[in-house]
């Protein structure tokens, strides 16, 4: 589990990038990275709720298409649903061993080689956002301590994300904070098809179109979904910033 | 929901205006329009419930300003609970006063869009002034979503001039409104050379063509085992 340290500078830096008028989809991704790397989890998604009530994937560790299905399914089943619909955690160190609670969801998590789940409440007061999701390897069957350090250390940066997502301002009004979210998942699409593009143009995997984008983006000082709409639009100022080969690692698979 | 509207279409095939009629309904409105953005080579089309909301469609876009102008522009949602009130005629100095003469206080627009599609707008209007629930919200959420996949769905006509019954799904229904649909948008426009919107019309019209459903047909394309052809596309 974490050093002390490493935790405080996790937290200082999610509590830094809640400055006014921040890159919401950024910040969750970084979350989710983050998630991965202190709680030693497999992979970290979340899933926010649009205004139709249904929950929808905003961000995750790694961009693998396959994962990134994983959650999405659970707007119609499974951990994150439960825990969205009840406002409580889910907990299942053995999925394995618990098959018949979600029959479409279980199998997909098995397959895709993940054994266990933790999915956590995004809410404050009253009000339920979304849910996070961590998912554990099947070989780790997780002693109560260590599954119970996981769960509490991943809500309280659950509950950080929250409190950034709901900003002093949109906390207080209920419609503005909605309308936020459903604009945020719409920028997920609109990131989702400049991928696409950008993994054709150049001939790269999806999860590597998505970390030019994230690079450049932070190059820049852009919001991610600014970019995405740029990559669309043809923007003179943005279409050559994949020209340059700066990963030398590139494959040509992808997730 | 999707019910309601194929109620108003009562068996002709489901349009934008039946999407408008389920609104009012569903939303306790008095009036709503849908306005389809203009692409370079279209006109500007709309459909809207009766006078009131026809004008509002072409005052708004004569003056260039309004709700619904907004909503088009920035991709969020434009609620209004009382366009006379100094917000309101400070924020559309113009367009303001005309709605209010029209008998219109509260307007409630919201974007049909699918990413970076950006298709319209659906604006719905009431003569006394207040807010709408969350509930409304939602619903009018789900209704931009039929608008959207109705939309679409028009884009692609079987060679006979037949829609299918597949085009009738709200997005999000069975596999529309998937991840891999999305990067497959982007990477069809690059392999065709088109705007997302015709890529999208390409990808449903080779499922359609093909018997495929659209999230499987993605999936080919994300894992780079079927490409798109600019020879492919028909004529037109």
């Amino acid at each position: 589990m974490p050093q002390q340290q490493r935790l405080a500078e996790v937290f200082v830096e999610l509590a830094d990038t809640l400055v006014v008028d921040f890159d919401l989809i950024e910040f969750l991704h970084r979350l989710a990275e983050r998630c991965v790397e202190l709680l030693e989890v497999e992979a970290a998604g979340i899933l926010l709720t649009d205004q139709a009530d249904e929950l929808q994937v905003i961000a995750a560790s790694t961009e693998q298409t396959r994962l990134l299905e994983l959650f999405q399914l659970q707007a119609r089943q499974g951990p994150c649903l439960d825990c969205f619909a009840t406002g409580r955690p889910v907990r299942v160190a053995d999925l394995a061993a618990e098959a018949a609670r979600w029959p479409l969801f279980t199998p997909a998590a098995l397959d895709a080689g993940y054994g266990g789940v933790v999915a956590l409440p995004m809410r404050m007061r009253e009000r339920i956002i979304g849910a996070m999701n961590l998912f554990t390897a099947p070989s780790t069957v997780l002693a109560v301590d260590e599954a119970s350090t996981i769960q509490s250390l991943g809500q309280a940066m659950a509950d950080v994300a929250t409190i950034g997502i709901l900003g002093e301002r949109a906390a207080r009004e209920h419609q503005l904070l909605s309308q936020q979210l459903q604009i945020a998942l719409n920028s997920r699409v609109i990131i989702e098809q400049a991928k696409g593009m950008l993994a054709e143009r150049h001939q790269i995997s999806l999860d590597q179109a998505f970390a030019a984008l994230r690079a450049q983006a932070r190059n820049t000082n852009r919001k991610l979904a600014d970019l995405a709409q740029a990559v669309i639009d043809d923007d003179p100022a943005v279409v050559d910033f994949l020209h340059a080969p700066h990963d030398p690692s590139r494959r040509a698979g992808h997730g | 929901m999707w019910e309601l509207v194929a109620g108003c279409a009562d068996g002709e095939m489901v349009s934008p205006a039946h999407v408008c009629q389920a609104a009012v309904v569903a939303v306790a409105v008095d009036g709503a329009a849908v306005s389809v953005a203009t692409r370079p080579d279209r006109r500007q089309r709309a459909h809207a419930t009766d006078a009131v909301a026809a004008l509002l469609e072409e005052q708004q876009f004569t003056l260039g300003e309004g709700p619904g102008i907004e909503a088009g522009t920035s991709g969020g949602q434009v609620l209004v609970a009382d366009v006379s009130s100094p917000a309101g005629a400070s924020r559309w100095p113009v367009f303001a006063p005309v709605a209010t003469t029209a008998g219109v206080r509260a307007m409630f627009a919201f974007p049909l869009q699918v990413g970076a599609i950006r298709l319209g707008t659906l604006t719905l209007y009431r003569v006394m002034p207040g807010p709408l629930t969350a509930e409304q919200v939602a619903d009018a959420v789900t209704l931009c979503r039929t608008a959207v996949a109705v939309m679409l769905a028009a884009d692609r006509t079987s060679p006979d001039g037949a829609t299918s019954d597949q085009g009738a799904w709200p997005l999000g229904g069975p596999g529309e409104g998937r991840i891999e649909v999305y990067q497959a948008t982007g990477m069809v426009a690059v392999q065709l050379g088109v705007g997302l919107q015709d890529a999208f019309a390409a990808l449903r019209a080779r499922a359609f063509t093909d018997g495929v459903p659209l999230a499987v047909l993605a999936r080919q394309v994300v894992d780079r085992r079927l490409r798109f052809h600019p020879d492919d596309l028909p004529e037109g």
